[in-house]
């Protein structure tokens, strides 16, 4: 062989095996990996290090079977045919390994030198399978080796591979053959014992919900180390560092705004990072059940009972952890199947109390109420009912068809665990606390200066005093017409602590100065019902646009507003409201259903072909990603940015053409008939 | 199995996890509350929604 020649190399696969995925790792290059089937097609060629020297790489199209006749096949058959290569690299998938052998034999009937490389070797371990690359390699008769494409190592490892291989005599061809029994299995029939016990109705449930109240305990409990390592730093963040730089800048005579800023920067800083020890408990928590297989037991139990709902068992485990914090809860959302779903649990989870309505909850209730255990349990029950009668009103035509892998029950790995989490925290600081440092800079910039651009601080007459002034009309149908239970409110904003805290800044103790029984209640239930704090918001903005969540947060604070309204109402005119709120609450799904056939005149779209390569992506709670990130925010940019897609109606009635240019229009509408 | 009347999507899915005319699935459990099903196919372990579990056709095979 031509030593100045560089040599070349062929890279063959199924589709979704991830040889797009190696060849971005091989060559350093960033592809477009996609998946949906026809991502890589034409063939792209680029040079790599192989050794001490160079050599080209040709990444095919992904194929099944090089004799059938579609433009990929022909692609990939020309290019093995054709010759002008030093060897070919088939990959395949260790999942469905039988699936790519008749590419291999193909490739090796015309291939001088054919090697295998197998992927996602420890997905198929994690299946309960296994893979032996030494009697594999003497049952195929070519060198194999297996390779976890992210990581550095093992491509290190492959490179040696290819450079040593690329040189080497072919041997000679081995018959084909079908069985691979000794040197692979796709994965360990029947359940062992754990999995028997474990998924009985009568086991699962329960078990989950303690383990539950376990993390949220660690997490939130006084004296665990959540609550305690949140204490710390906020005391470091807002008292130590704020204090100390706020007093050093008045002792130089800075104006009053620059300290009142500073302070507030500081303590806003703190509160939002002391979150995260907690969200980190909670996170790990949920990493360690994910990675285990126990998320999917309970996906899969808990899915007859939310599919009621019109839900699904995946959206249990993000409802659970909305009792701990709506934020972290919406964060969690993104494991749902569909962007559909996920909206919906993202609309229901604030109804849901998180941990931080708590002490508004018993500042209230405790001035009110002589039994403040059953009155909680009146709201946290409320709140569920809510969320459960807002998911049945949303719900859509038909049934989520969903189909999924589930993990096997398993120990999970911890330094994974612990690596997903460095990096979960790291994406929480970049987007989450940013994004919330921001609006709350904006909201102390409201509570601070009035509307000449003075500062007046703790002083009054700040714009959002003027505003909650105003507001203060949307709580008088409440029975209330204090202006400063409107700012509190107002103030839930950033946390809903924070309202219990304005509460008690105002009236101290004792809250009758501000309200009577009837209203607290229909305040409590306002507080229930109303928009989350501005993370939960950010978290929102993340997942569904920003547009969308606000849409939300406005909705829930109309729907907020009237369940207060109702409350009172009801509190005060006894069955002279009742009955007539009942019947027109009656008509709700009526008119619900009116809407609807109106809707089904329009396009319902779906998400692209996300056929391929999901399955490789066991139920899960959506918590650890590893398949390849989401598609751009919202549908409108998806369609731009893939101009050209195609997207059906639900039922396959009709389909509608998109172009990129047309914004989104609909260009032709052709209707399918039968 | 011996057919699947569900959507492309839906049918797609299911082949990339082992259920295919022709494969052998086992049915391990249903789920409570009326959920889906638990099938195994080929190692595979997945759950299916009862809609869907619905359009899979199958014949029952005994084994020994």
């Amino acid at each position: 062989m031509d030593r100045e020649r560089v040599p070349r190399l062929l890279l063959a696969g199924n589709p979704n095996c991830g040889k797009s995925t190696l060849f971005n790792a091989l060559t350093g290059g960033h592809a477009k990996t996609g998946n949906w089937h026809g991502v890589t097609v034409g063939v792209c060629e680029r040079r790599m290090r192989l050794g001490k020297g160079r050599a080209v790489l040709a990444d095919l199209p992904g194929v099944y079977d090089l004799a059938s006749a579609r433009m990929e096949e022909t692609v990939t058959r020309r290019a093995v045919e054709e010759g002008g290569y030093d060897g070919a690299v088939v990959v395949a998938d260790a999942l469905a390994l039988p699936r790519s052998l008749p590419l291999f034999y193909q490739v090796r009937a015309r291939a001088p030198r054919t090697v295998l490389v197998v992927t996602m070797a420890d997905l198929l371990r994690r299946r309960g399978g296994f893979l032996d690359e030494k009697k594999l390699s003497a049952l195929l008769g070519v060198p194999v080796m297996c390779v976890n494409a992210r990581s550095p190592r093992d491509i290190r490892g492959l490179r040696a591979f290819l450079e040593e291989n690329v040189r080497a005599p072919s041997p000679r061809a081995l018959p084909p053959v079908h069985d691979l029994a000794g040197a692979w299995s796709g994965g360990r029939q029947g359940e062992s014992r754990a999995e028997r016990f474990l998924y009985r109705p009568y086991v699962a449930l329960p078990l989950f919900f303690f383990t539950l109240l376990a993390v949220f305990f660690l997490a939130f409990a006084e004296g665990m180390p959540g609550a305690f390592c949140k204490e710390r730093l906020q005391s470091l963040l807002s008292v130590r560092w704020g204090g100390r730089l706020a007093a050093w800048a008045e002792g130089r005579g800075a104006a009053p705004a620059a300290v009142g800023f500073i302070s507030a920067l500081f303590s806003g800083a703190g509160m939002l990072l002391s979150f995260l020890p907690q969200i980190a408990v909670l996170y790990f928590a949920l990493v360690v059940m994910e990675e285990s297989g126990y998320m999917s037991a309970l996906a899969f139990m808990a899915d007859g009972i939310f599919r009621k709902a019109g839900l699904t068992g995946r959206a249990a485990f993000s409802v659970l952890m909305g009792f701990g914090c709506t934020a972290a809860a919406v964060l969690a959302t993104r494991g749902l199947e569909s962007r559909r779903a996920q909206r919906r649990a993202v609309l229901i989870l604030p109804f849901i109390s998180c941990s931080a309505k708590m002490p508004v909850y018993l500042a209230l209730v405790s001035a009110f109420f002589p039994h403040p255990f059953f009155a909680l349990c009146v709201i946290y029950f409320g709140g569920i009912a809510l969320a459960f009668a807002a998911a049945l009103l949303t719900k859509g035509r038909g049934e989520e068809e969903t189909v999924a892998e589930i993990a096997r029950l398993q120990l999970p790995s911890l330094r994974h665990a612990f690596k997903s989490l460095l990096f979960y925290c790291k994406q929480f600081i970049i987007k989450v606390a940013t994004a919330v440092a921001a609006v709350l800079v904006v909201l102390w910039f409201l509570l601070s200066f009035n509307f000449s651009l003075r500062y007046v601080g703790e002083g009054g007459g700040s714009m959002a005093e003027a505003l909650c002034r105003g507001l203060r009309f949307l709580f008088v149908p409440m029975g209330i017409s204090d202006w400063r239970v409107a700012l509190s409110a107002f103030t839930g904003l950033i946390a809903k602590e924070s309202v219990a805290g304005m509460l008690a800044l105002f009236y101290g103790a004792d809250l009758s100065a501000a309200m009577d029984a009837r209203s607290a209640a229909a305040f409590t239930a306002f507080i229930m019902a109303c928009p989350p704090c501005v993370s939960a918001l950010v978290a929102s903005a993340r997942e569904l646009g920003a547009r969308r969540a606000l849409l939300y947060a406005a909705v829930q604070a109309g729907a907020a507003f009237l369940l207060a309204y109702a409350v009172y109402a009801a509190l005060c005119f006894g069955m002279a409201f009742c009955l007539p709120a009942a019947a027109s609450a009656g008509a709700l799904p009526i008119v619900k259903k009116k809407i609807e056939r109106k809707r089904r005149e329009k396009i319902d779209r779906r998400r692209g072909d996300d056929a391929a390569g999901s399955h490789r992506q066991p139920l899960r709670a959506g918590v650890v990603r590893s398949a390849p990130p989401a598609q751009g925010k919202g549908s409108a940019r998806e369609r731009r940015a893939h101009g050209g897609k195609r997207f059906a109606a639900a039922g396959g009635r009709s389909r509608v053409f998109y172009h990129a240019q047309g914004r989104g229009a609909p260009l032709l509408r052709r209707r399918i008939r039968g | 199995m011996t057919a699947v009347a569900a959507g492309e999507e839906a049918a797609a899915r299911l082949r990339l996890l082992n259920v295919s005319a022709g494969a052998k699935i086992r049915l391990v459990r249903r789920a409570p509350f009326g959920g889906g099903f638990l099938l195994e196919a080929g190692g595979v372990r997945l759950s299916v929604s009862r809609s869907l579990a619905g359009r899979i056709y199958v014949r029952e095979e005994k084994d020994g």
